[in-house]
């Protein structure tokens, strides 16, 4: 398997003669399918003589039915847990020895399962990709999920119950979606449907979305091309495939009025949580909230963080993001209160600095900064391989095409600050948001229990 | 290793059918790992004494810039906590010839990284570009160095900021674990053990003049090093430094020196953090460890890969995956100049955290006994995934920064890998029976007094010392 070559071409070449001198990178790759359907993204990058190799699943939270939630991250656990050919613990074992650190992440839409490691272990891995994408179905037992229920409960505890705040995660899915949206229950799921999961269930559930016409494998790195396509073939080309599933149960719906929860939690300062449905992902108004979330919270020259945090100091942070997904995006705004300060005080200016944007488009400069700062992202995630990987199997998820790697950039910068404007009448509603407030224990007038000014109310 | 072959080749003849013509039995063995082929480190000084450091890489058109400073938290006057952090929190914020406002305009606006943050031992400024904003880049960060600005608004509202993340640190059980445990390792006056971003006391007693004075003596570069990392050759980044840093100058090297840890501190002990009706408990094991540049480096690394470095390391398998305590559980060592220490960690619900004690302790204990396939695993990882440390320029620029800042040898990353084929099974054993004394560790859970004194009792470890939270942290503000 040494055929690595060492000097062989940089699949990496500067491009810099694009608009406004950016020094954009592009990348080179090459895209196939076997004859089971299995997608496979490879591209080549010498920096280091490492790959990073991805597996996607097209599932996640939002397909589980009710009575099933917190199945696919269940799942998820389960894929670490040895198949008929590999004890459980093996997997690790062997991802360890060779130098590999190996994980996984379940969202509402996809299942991705990310190992980093030498090149000389590029064998192995497809190997253990392969062999858990094949067989791990029939290897599911009751003593396998009890564990890793067990597991996964803990890691509730860990990630929403033991945090100051952490439930934000969990109560804002079931306020911005509403009931029955597939985003609705939170990924981990609940206690009930977990405990009733049973190996039948799981099995069914594998066998359902696993399997190479429903994913993709992708690897970045320093390894042979031609020795990768037919190891590649080796190892996967024996495995049944199947047709794409539909993922989805049910129909996404919008929430149409303002949704309020206020929580009392063990913290110090008091929190407010806006979140805002927006288009899916590369729809129409995707590109101009995330250069929105940029221009008013990210940075030190953001419009909101100015006014709410430096300006006004009336908290401590801001926090802005859009987060994309496949059947509704959500924008969300937060911040906490200096001592004192009640929520909706601070609402009152996000509502009147949006109100701003919405009625008089942003300077040039603002935009210009945001994107700026959306290119440097783009050019520091360039130097990791994990996120090469990531970002190759994202484009021909979401876009249905990898090259969308090389074109991205442009939605941003083919943006004009009256599309922001639009965007944020469109998107950023008043009647059509969740709003969260975490204060702390026996302070609940901090927060906003409805609707303050219910004459704005549709 | 050779039985659990013998059982999956029996699982393996059962399922034949299913394995059809690709035999699945036996996983490929990786061949012999590509080297990781480092271009040298450049060195060499500028007219003002700044020293240095060049990792030439043109694989992206990025350049990565660490400045680093011997001016952590280690140096605040013992009066003044918290000073360090402020200075750094200040230094990225204005210059002379722009107010925040501007200065947060034009850097956005060029579209680079210039941040400065400090750390228990350096304070440092970090410059990341893309090649074609190098020059303006450089202006920038030169600005922040020539013409420094510390108004009095300013030190008054990142004070307000500082306290706010003092106060948090008393509902957040993780942030309160992390202060407990160095505080009863080293005493709360010792420089590792005190709070670094101070009290509301200390940032009191921080005047303007003290801030100046900090800066003034120490952001300065006979007392920095610079390392840079990304596309750039050695003539070219002199020829950019030179004339914009020149006059910048003076100040002298700031030794690092940590004194031993408090003689009154109590090791062998259990403590009670009490937070009343908190669910889960936080658990350390803590106990002081070497510093960075000790010859025990690769054996302690390995052995605590073997203990609790990754997710297949003992302590995970055992608390995670064998008994279902906790999602998951890591042990590490810190190493600063002197004086380091070892943690162990995890989180459990508050109703197993004895029985989870008693997991961790079983592990160290059993950390006697090193199988020749654990220590042969653990080698191979370390030696295996030593080129991730490349992969981007921040980390590179960070390995050669660890380098200088403890003077390791010139040779350290060169000879990494063979450092860690020297070793020899009885060295990691050794290792485990200097640094894995759990006799002598300090135990601390923090979590619901009511729920876990009874566990602990049962444990027979001797009687547990109750802290609040206000021991650790001093009264809120």
């Amino acid at each position: 398997m040494k055929q690595i070559c060492l000097i062989g071409l940089f699949t990496l070449f500067w491009s810099l003669a694009m608009a406004q001198e950016r020094q954009l990178v592009s990348l080179d790759y090459e895209q196939f399918r076997l004859s089971n359907g299995l997608t496979v993204v490879l591209q080549r990058d010498t920096r280091v003589p490492m790959i990073a190799m991805q597996v996607w699943y097209n599932t996640g939270s939002a397909s589980e039915p009710s009575g099933s939630h917190g199945f696919a991250h269940l799942l998820e656990h389960l894929m670490f847990e040895g198949t008929p050919h590999q004890e459980p613990g093996e997997f690790d074992r062997l991802v360890e020895s060779a130098g590999g650190v190996s994980n996984a992440l379940t969202s509402y839409d996809h299942t991705y399962y990310y190992t980093y490691l030498p090149s000389n272990a590029l064998d192995l891995m497809l190997y253990l990709e392969s062999d858990r994408m094949g067989y791990l179905g029939e290897a599911i037992t009751a003593e396998k999920l009890d564990r890793q229920r067990e597991v996964v409960k803990n890691e509730y505890y860990y990630n929403y119950e033991s945090k100051p705040g952490g439930k934000k995660a969990i109560l804002m899915s079931g306020l911005l979606f509403p009931e029955g949206h597939p985003y609705h229950h939170p990924v981990i799921g609940n206690f009930d449907d977990l405990d009733a999961a049973q190996p039948a269930d799981i099995t069914a559930f594998f066998k359902r979305f696993y399997h190479p016409g429903n994913a993709s494998l992708t690897i970045v790195g320093d390894f042979d091309l031609a020795y990768a396509r037919s190891r590649i073939e080796y190892w996967f080309g024996g495995l049944k495939g199947g047709a794409l599933s539909s993922k989805i149960p049910t129909p996404a719906t919008q929430i149409t009025e303002p949704s309020y929860a206020v929580l009392e939690d063990n913290v110090e300062a008091a929190q407010l949580v806006l979140q805002y449905p927006t288009p899916p992902v590369f729809a129409e108004g995707d590109a101009a909230m995330d250069v929105l979330a940029q221009l008013l919270g990210k940075g030190r020259s953001a419009l909101l963080y100015r006014k709410l945090v430096t300006e006004l100091q009336l908290a401590y942070d801001l926090r802005v993001k859009h987060q994309s997904h496949e059947l509704s995006s959500y924008f969300e705004i937060s911040a906490t209160a200096r001592p004192g300060v009640a929520l909706k005080t601070i609402l009152g200016v996000i509502d009147a600095e949006l109100s701003g944007i919405k009625g008089q488009a942003p300077e040039e400069d603002a935009l210009i900064r945001a994107v700026n700062q959306i290119e440097l992202n783009w050019l520091k995630n360039m130097q990791s391989f994990d996120r090469q990987a990531f970002n190759l199997s994202y484009y021909y998820w979401k876009k249905g095409d990898p090259a969308f790697i090389n074109e991205d950039f442009n939605r941003y910068t083919s943006l004009k600050v009256a599309d922001l404007s639009r965007a944020a009448r469109e998107f950023l509603r008043t009647d059509r948001r969740a709003v969260l407030s975490i204060v702390p224990k026996g302070q609940s007038e901090l927060g906003i229990e409805s609707n303050p000014d219910p004459a704005r109310k549709k | 290793m050779r039985n659990l072959y013998v059982l999956l080749f029996l699982l393996w003849t059962g399922k034949s059918v299913l394995a059809q013509e690709v035999d699945r039995s036996v996983p490929p063995v990786p061949g012999k790992a590509e080297a990781l082929k480092l271009p040298e480190v450049k060195s060499f000084t500028l007219s003002n004494g700044l020293r240095i450091f060049l990792l030439e890489n043109n694989a992206l058109p990025l350049i990565q810039f660490q400045l680093m400073f011997n001016a952590g938290s280690v140096f605040d006057p013992a009066d003044k906590s918290g000073l360090s952090n402020l200075v750094f929190d200040l230094v990225d914020d204005q210059t002379a010839d722009r107010a925040p406002e501007a200065w947060a305009d034009a850097l956005d606006y060029l579209g680079v990284e210039l941040e400065s943050f400090s750390r228990a031992e350096q304070g440092g400024i970090r410059l990341f570009t893309p090649l074609s904003r190098v020059e303006p880049a450089l202006d920038l960060l030169a600005a922040m160095l020539l013409r420094p600005d510390f108004p009095e608004g300013a030190i008054a509202q990142k004070k307000q900021s500082q306290l706010l993340r003092l106060t948090q640190e008393y509902s957040n059980a993780r942030l309160l674990a992390a202060q407990a445990m160095r505080t009863l390792l080293y005493g709360k006056d010792h420089p590792l053990g005190k709070r670094f971003a101070g009290s509301k006391k200390s940032l009191e007693a921080i005047s303007r003049t003290d801030v100046l004075e900090f800066a003034d003596t120490f952001i300065r570069p006979q007392n920095a090093y610079l390392v840079v990392a990304g596309a750039i050759g050695e003539a070219d980044l002199q020829a950019l430094l030179e004339p914009r840093l020149q006059n910048w100058t003076g100040g002298q090297w700031h030794a690092l020196a940590i004194p031993p840890p408090a003689d009154t501190v109590h090791y062998k002990r259990l403590y009670i953090l009490d937070v009343p009706e908190k669910q889960q408990t936080e658990l350390r094991f803590i106990q002081l460890g070497p510093g960075a540049a000790t010859e025990d480096y690769f054996a302690v690394q390995v052995m605590n890969t073997i203990l609790g470095g990754t997710f297949a390391s003992r302590l995970n398998l055992s608390l995670r995956e064998k008994k279902g305590l906790a999602y998951g559980a890591a042990s590490g060592f810190y190493f600063p100049s002197a004086y380091g220490y070892f943690v162990a960690q995890a989180n459990v619900k508050g109703d197993v955290t004895g029985v989870a004690i008693r997991a961790f302790l079983e592990e160290f204990e059993g950390m006697s006994a090193v199988s020749t396939d654990e220590f042969e695993r653990a080698l191979s990882f370390l030696t295996n995934s030593f080129p991730k440390k490349f992969e981007s320029l921040q980390s590179s620029a960070e390995e050669i920064s660890r380098i200088v800042c403890y003077g390791l040898p010139h040779d350290f990353l060169c000879t990494y890998n063979a450092s860690l084929q020297q070793l020899q099974l009885e060295d990691i054993k050794s290792a485990a029976a200097r640094y894995i004394l759990p006799q002598q560790m300090i135990v601390l859970a923090v979590g619901d007094r009511a729920t876990i004194e009874a566990q602990l009792r049962e444990l027979n470890l001797g009687p547990a010392a109750v802290l609040e939270v206000w021991d650790v942290l001093g009264d809120q503000p």
